[in-house]
């Protein structure tokens, strides 16, 4: 589908690239919006040379431009002098005016660029040139607590809309020379800036060319969310499991960067990119390198152990009560078949309500005001976990089943990652309905067999569990290390430095 | 999507392939189904050629949201068969529930079944894959397994329970040691000591317990141990000795006994370390004398005089009392093994482990062998403390 744009011209700019500045040609292409202004003004007493001064409402620092452009142009003496709009330009680039970033333009398309990116232009009508100020000036959002990946230990820091705040955050935890942000503007109306940030020497030039190449052929309208980036950096973009790892943690943004991993950031979107990742890191949190080892490597080991639980719970359950009764002990059996008296449902019927009533509840949860939602969440477990057992819809042990589930599945830091689990859950219900147990594993054999076809950039999906002989097996994936024997940066995703830590 | 439909086809195939009809395994709802946990299995008194086989269940009425749990109903069936299987078909075939027999927790069967040999009864149970291995088995002295299961259930009382306490106190008092369905497959296969079964009666409720609810007629009782000589039953070790089998087969665990003091009071030791090792004595290959050495370690868990028992000489009667009551017993299992005639104590396997090129040529007439076999017990007892208290309430020097 996305072929489409590549054919696709842009109307009324036939010629756009090529066409000279004039302020006809600004109006012309700019349409006329109101939000652009267009103001003459005189650049000597005389008022003879007028110039006209272009930008977007909104987007500039008007003290700053008013100041450091306008005032002089208008009341310094230099500029009294000039008899001619090339004498202005002239002035101006031999830095009459004090400004860290103007450039001088002759195409029109470089100029509404400038403009458009909330820069102001000086409009030279009879030289047909321009020049323009960097003075962005618009309201941003500070840098503020992260709002999905708290930690009781570690920077409170998190990325915000704004490219170069976010760029500025990376910079100031890796004062290197060594590290890269190579610029590129994506989208051919919305021209969104995505940069690529990545630590020279270490990071895997192989898998930075191959970004290049792949961001470098979107040619979409505008980036306005990551997914649209996503979907052309992957390789099976029908996977229901996340394969690029985003963060609103600068932090742990830039420890990817060390470990050789490459980010990206997305001008207007609060959380960064990092490529490439392996299931480990969507099941790893920024907490686990602020904690002792021993600590952090019970937390981690936990999380697979609820990954795995928020998977197969329901599917288990609806395989023991259907099939393998004898799995149970019988007291056990007893107390579920007291339970389950009066209910008119099959298990999996009550697994699948169940499910599809925590599925609903969970995203009225997300998508009403934070003050609803939890009036929400109040009336669906009175509704689901009160009234629904009393009216023998639901039995009390699938409700205690799925909400285990539910809530192992939250263990799982990556948002993303929780998603596919879901998925994966349902499906296996669907499995166990089938063949019980065997279905089950039938279904987890699918899964796997799934997982292990996956590659990012050349690193497997389920490295280092598959493809490297049992090395690195327990480096930093199911229990962390003790620091000092992290000498090594991650194997899977071949850097081209190795070497974490000296000797 | 080629992957995906080489797996439907492989699916649709598997669905299809009309090999078996079960190819998926049978799906029955967990209200649906009546878990079994006891079987008794006796001769048809009416027909010997056939088989009663008794079912107690246990079946869940309705619960209440606020109790969470539902009030337990005890269900005694019985169903003739010509096989075990037979009758185990018939109650599926005449139940309105699904029965479940992989619940069965305890297998009990009658005198006179055992008396016709174990093995005409117990192929069922080791074949039929739904039974579990770990299935206890039991012997009814002196009723039916029948009798049994119909007299000690009711709906606030039933036999698994009590049963599973029995296993408890197996443990903690040594009467008798539970034998589960895999060690009686061993004992039936071993041509050098006998099948042991522990065997159960039936008692009136006579103790003055008082408990709410409906009470059974009877309840279950430990009573010693069967003894199978070629799978057939041919006596039992009475409850009073069989503290002493457990000591000679070395699988004992902890155990009460009350013994004198040197003035003739009563003190209850609780024996919580046994260990009995086995000498042979051969003259040539010839098996001359077995002895056995059991040392004990108890400590004392209440005394009614008010002397001080710790002093030596109150220890070394204390002693040699707990010494001579337990090697009574030991001598009165292995004389009792000797007159049925068989090898009751697993002394053979034990000679088949330690001399085992000797027990090559002892094995073929090991019966009479061990009839004749010069066999003694020494027992070494030692009171270790007598928990936190050294001296007795009201103790006072020569009272």
């Amino acid at each position: 589908m996305f072929n489409k744009f590549e054919q696709k011209t842009i109307p009324g700019c036939a010629g756009y690239e090529e066409q000279a500045v004039t302020c006809e040609g600004l109006k012309k292409e700019l349409g006329g919006s109101d939000d652009i202004v267009f103001n003459r003004i005189a650049v000597n007493n005389a008022g003879k040379l007028r110039i006209t001064v272009v930008f977007v409402d909104g987007t500039v620092d008007t003290d700053l431009a008013d100041n450091v452009v306008l005032k002089p142009l208008a009341i310094s003496d230099v500029f009294h002098e000039a008899r001619s709009e090339q004498d202005v330009i002239d002035l101006i680039m031999s830095g009459r005016i004090y400004h860290y970033k103007h450039r001088k333009r002759k195409k029109l398309c470089d100029c509404i660029d400038d403009i458009l990116s909330g820069c102001i232009a000086l409009i030279f009508d009879e030289t047909q040139q321009a020049v323009t100020f960097e003075m962005k000036g618009y309201e941003k959002r500070a840098v503020t607590e992260p709002t999905n990946e708290n930690v009781l230990k570690g920077s409170k820091e998190s990325f915000v809309e704004s490219f170069s705040v976010n760029t500025a955050l990376v910079r100031r935890r890796l004062q290197t020379k060594d590290l890269r942000v190579v610029r590129m503007d994506i989208g051919e109306r919305a021209k969104t800036a995505i940069g690529i940030i990545y630590l020279d020497g270490v990071a895997n030039r192989n898998t930075l060319s191959e970004i290049r190449q792949r961001l470098g052929g979107i040619k979409m309208d505008g980036i306005i969310s990551s997914g649209q980036i996503e979907a052309f950096l992957i390789d099976k973009p029908k996977s229901f499991f996340p394969q690029i790892l985003f963060t609103e943690r600068a932090d742990k943004f830039c420890a990817s960067i060390l470990e050789g991993r490459i980010g990206i950031i997305i001008e207007g979107i609060p959380q960064a990119y990092i490529t490439p990742v392996d299931i480990n890191s969507f099941l790893q949190a920024p907490e686990d390198y602020a904690l002792t080892f021993t600590a952090s490597s019970v937390f981690r080991l936990l999380r697979y152990i609820c990954a795995f639980v928020a998977l197969v719970t329901p599917a288990v359950y609806v395989s023991i009560l259907t099939f393998h009764q004898e799995m149970l002990p019988s007291k056990l059996v007893n107390s579920i078949v007291a339970s389950k008296q009066g209910v008119p449902f099959p298990s999996f019927i009550e697994v699948m309500l169940m499910l599809l009533a925590f599925e609903v509840l969970l995203e009225a949860g997300l998508r009403l005001p934070r003050a609803i939602g939890q009036t929400v969440s109040i009336v669906g477990a009175v509704v689901v976990g009160q009234a629904a057992i009393s009216a023998k819809i639901l039995s009390p042990s699938v409700v205690i089943t799925i909400a285990a589930a539910g809530i192992s599945g939250f263990v799982v830091p990556s948002q993303d990652l929780s998603n596919a689990i879901r998925f994966c859950r349902v499906f296996l219900v669907l499995c166990s309905i089938v063949a019980g147990l065997y279905g089950v594993v039938a279904g987890l054999i699918a899964i796997l067999y799934h997982l292990c076809s996956i590659e990012l950039f050349g690193t497997p999906y389920m490295s280092p569990f598959v493809a490297s002989e049992g090395k690195e097996m327990f480096n930093d994936t199911m229990i962390r290390r003790y620091w000092r024997k992290l000498k090594k940066r991650p194997g899977n995703i071949d850097p081209a430095d190795n070497v974490r830590q000296g000797s | 999507m080629r992957r995906v439909s080489l797996l439907a086809c492989i699916l649709v195939s598997a669905l299809l392939c009309g090999c078996k009809k079960d190819f998926f395994p049978e799906r029955h709802e967990i209200q649906e189904i009546e878990i079994i946990n006891v079987i008794g299995v006796d001769v048809c008194r009416d027909d010997p050629s056939m088989v009663e086989v008794t079912f107690l269940s246990s079946r869940q009425r309705e619960s209440s949201v606020e109790s969470g749990g539902g009030t337990r109903i005890a269900q005694v069936s019985t169903m003739k068969g010509l096989t075990v299987y037979d009758a185990k078909l018939k109650l599926r075939k005449h139940s309105d529930h699904v029965p479940e027999f992989s619940h069965v927790q305890y297998t009990i069967f009658g005198e006179d079944a055992l008396k016709e040999g174990l093995v005409k009864f117990i192929d069922c149970f080791v074949r039929d894959a739904e039974f579990r291995f770990t299935t206890e088995v039991y012997v009814a002295r002196g009723c039916t397994a029948k009798e049994m299961l119909q007299k000690t259930s009711t709906g606030d009382r039933f036999l698994a329970d009590r049963l599973e306490n029995l296993d408890y106190d197996s443990h903690l008092l040594s009467r008798i040691t539970p034998v589960s369905l895999t060690e009686i497959v061993g004992m039936l296969d071993s041509d050098t000591s006998a099948a042991i079964v522990p065997a159960l009666r039936l008692r009136n409720m006579e103790h003055e317990l008082v408990y709410t609810g409906e009470l059974p007629e009877s309840e279950v009782a430990t009573y010693g141990y069967a003894v199978l000589k070629d799978t057939r039953l041919v006596g039992f070790f009475d409850e009073n000795i069989s503290r002493g089998y457990s000591l000679l087969t070395n699988e004992f665990g902890h155990s009460l006994i009350v013994v004198e003091d040197d003035k003739g009071m009563k003190v209850t030791l609780s024996i919580n370390d046994a260990k009995t090792d086995t000498e042979a004595s051969f003259d040539g290959d010839t098996l001359n004398h077995i002895t056995y050495r059991a040392d004990l370690s108890c400590v004392i868990l209440e005394q009614q005089s008010r002397e001080n028992i710790l002093k030596p000489e109150s220890l070394k009667h204390i002693e040699q009392s707990l010494t001579e009551t337990i090697k009574n017993e030991m001598i009165a299992v292995i004389n009792r093994s000797k007159a049925l005639g068989v090898d009751a104590i697993g002394l053979g396997r034990k000679m088949r482990l330690t001399h085992p090129l000797r027990w090559n040529k002892l094995k073929n007439d090991w019966s009479e062998t061990f009839t004749d076999l010069d066999i003694s017990v020494e027992v070494c007892s030692r009171v270790l403390n007598s928990m936190i208290i050294d001296e007795p309430q009201g103790h006072r020097e020569g009272n």
